[in-house]
């Protein structure tokens, strides 16, 4: 009888996953354990492609990742906010026929003023802040807040997490940890995800134009593939040991979107196979990332009826089936 | 033959109950009655290790033991206890019944009521519907008809036993036949049984899940290692 591996190789590769899931933690058994590792690695190698090329193509088509030196320019960008928004205020009121009222002067004297102290300040260490980013930018899948690939110490932080956990991760999130890393398509692109994290936004809600705007849909975010990396998991673990433990494996995607939201979660130890992911589709680790892919990285377009299409069939084009 | 047993001991296990069975349903009332029951009860003590050696294999190669029978409608005063009992033992178990809150001393009901846990607390594991040894009910049955030799000591000594489940390798879908011995009146009879003795050995040889018999291909790996610690019968 064919292994897993093999029928995995000759692409049944939901049919693998969900036998390896039906073993239950069975799937640790001598008879199993090496077969499922090597499906889970092989499947986790052809995930680690798809992000590479995932991030490549972001990257070519101009996506501001949040990375370092985005993260110094958005500090530098909020020295205009206060002005930008007292002029929208000032523009809002008058579009609309209002005088502004004595309220809205105070507010709007007492901004001026603090922008008066502040912004010598802000702008030396903004600028400052955003030079030394600037010169030690690196493409994106060489910068760690994007992508955090393993290294020599991945084996002895999985070791640490599983002791403090009391038990194994599920074979897949394992694999991901040995294979891929640490990954984040948080960022911002007006079409595939249009997240401020300067703050203009706020203005750009503000702004007159804004009934022109397609109507707003309830519950949707892009959703950019997160994991965060081991590491972050491990500090999560601190001062744990041998018990039960519940730890956030990505911000939700409210919270991706820059707006109060929760986190995706998964309660360790875990002996199977794989795992069922805290998002909403509610499905195994490895079906999530099926999903994921299948929309360029950014799963949460599936709820929109405006998802740009074309874009994300570019971004999803040729990656590798899981 | 009096030396029925030794023979068997010594390995001809087939060639002693033919010879047993040959006798028809003299054997139960002739002199060779107790070297029968001898070769009877060291067979079933063998079938006894090899049903829970079967069951805890299985298990710890996944597989998932299901209920032959459909599902009844819920009994909900039994779901409500089995779920105080869960949250009991989450709150006073500690770390020890994390894993498994059943075998805390709080659910010996279950034992004592002789209470069958639905299948779907289970969770794949065999439940009494999988394995239920002799009880008063069974052995006062026992007592009134007339059985082949072999039942009957196989009743005494192991009990009613169902394999049927699932597993992705071993019965996907749970379409494979599975060792399934359940008491009931089907089993009256006389002689030593040597038929229900060599159905027990193509179950036993095939790791309790006997359709693979005549299948072409076999899961080579898993009945190897099943078969390592079963015992002749």
């Amino acid at each position: 009888m064919k292994s897993f591996l093999e029928r995995y190789q000759a692409g049944d590769h939901v049919g693998v996953w969900d036998d390896l899931m039906a073993l239950g933690e069975g799937v640790r058994h001598e008879l199993y354990y090496a077969d499922a590792t090597a499906v889970a690695a092989e499947t986790m190698r052809r995930a680690r492609h798809n992000v590479e090329l995932l991030i490549e193509r972001l990257d070519a088509r101009g996506y501001r990742f949040l990375d370092s030196v985005s993260s110094a320019e958005d500090r530098l960008s909020q020295l205009g906010f206060m002005e930008q928004l007292s002029s929208q205020i000032e523009g809002f009121a008058e579009q609309n026929g209002k005088s502004v009222n004595v309220h809205t002067n105070q507010m709007l004297e007492a901004m001026r003023s603090m922008k008066a102290k502040v912004e010598p300040v802000m702008e030396k260490v903004a600028k400052q802040a955003a030079e030394v980013a600037a010169a030690k930018r690196k493409p994106p899948l060489q910068d760690p807040q994007v992508f955090n690939p393993p290294d020599k110490t991945t084996a002895r932080q999985l070791k640490q997490l599983e002791k403090a956990a009391g038990g194994p991760l599920p074979i897949s999130l394992r694999a991901w940890y040995e294979e891929v890393g640490g990954v984040s398509l948080m960022g911002s692109d007006s079409l595939l995800n249009a997240v401020d994290f300067s703050g203009r936004n706020m203005i750009r809600q503000l702004s007159v134009q804004r009934p022109a705007a397609p109507p707003p849909e309830p519950d949707f975010a892009p959703d950019p593939l997160v994991m965060l990396p081991l590491e972050e998991l491990l500090a999560q673990a601190d001062g744990d040991e041998g018990g039960e433990l519940q730890i956030v494996l990505a911000p939700d995607d409210l919270h991706k979107a820059n707006v109060s939201g929760d986190a995706y979660y998964i309660t360790l130890p875990n002996a199977h196979a794989d795992f069922t992911f805290d998002d909403w589709h509610h499905t195994s680790f490895v079906n999530y990332l099926r999903i994921t892919f299948q929309w360029g990285g950014f799963p949460g377009w599936e709820r929109s009826r405006n998802a740009p299409r074309e874009e994300l069939k570019e971004l999803s084009e040729g990656l590798l089936p899981l | 033959m009096s030396d029925w047993l030794q023979r068997y001991q010594a390995g001809e296990c087939a060639e002693v109950w033919a010879e047993m069975d040959s006798l028809g349903v003299d054997l139960l009332k002739s002199s060779h009655r107790k070297a029968a029951e001898k070769v009877a009860l060291e067979t079933m003590e063998r079938g006894r290790k090899n049903v829970l050696w079967l069951f805890d294999g299985l298990q710890q190669l996944g597989y998932c033991f299901r209920d032959s029978a459909e599902p009844g409608p819920p009994d909900y005063p039994l779901e409500l206890r089995i779920q105080a009992t869960l949250d009991y033992v989450r709150v006073k178990g500690g770390k020890k019944y994390a894993t498994d809150p059943w075998s805390h001393p709080a659910f010996a009901w279950l034992d004592d009521e002789d209470i069958d846990v639905p299948e779907h607390h289970r969770k794949g594991r065999p439940g009494r519907s999988q394995f239920r040894p002799l009880g008063a009910k069974t052995a006062a049955a026992l007592e009134g008809i007339e059985l082949p030799l072999s039942v009957r000591c196989w009743f005494e000594r192991v009990g009613s036993v169902d394999f049927g489940g699932t597993h992705p390798v071993l019965n996907r879908a749970g379409e494979g036949e599975a060792l399934r011995i359940v008491w009931g009146p089907e089993w009256v009879g006389s002689g030593a049984g040597a038929d229900f003795v060599a159905s027990l050995r193509l179950a036993f040889q095939w790791a309790g899940l006997p359709g693979w018999s005549r299948r072409p291909e076999n899961p080579e790996r898993e009945m190897a290692w099943l078969r390592s610690k079963l015992l002749p019968v």
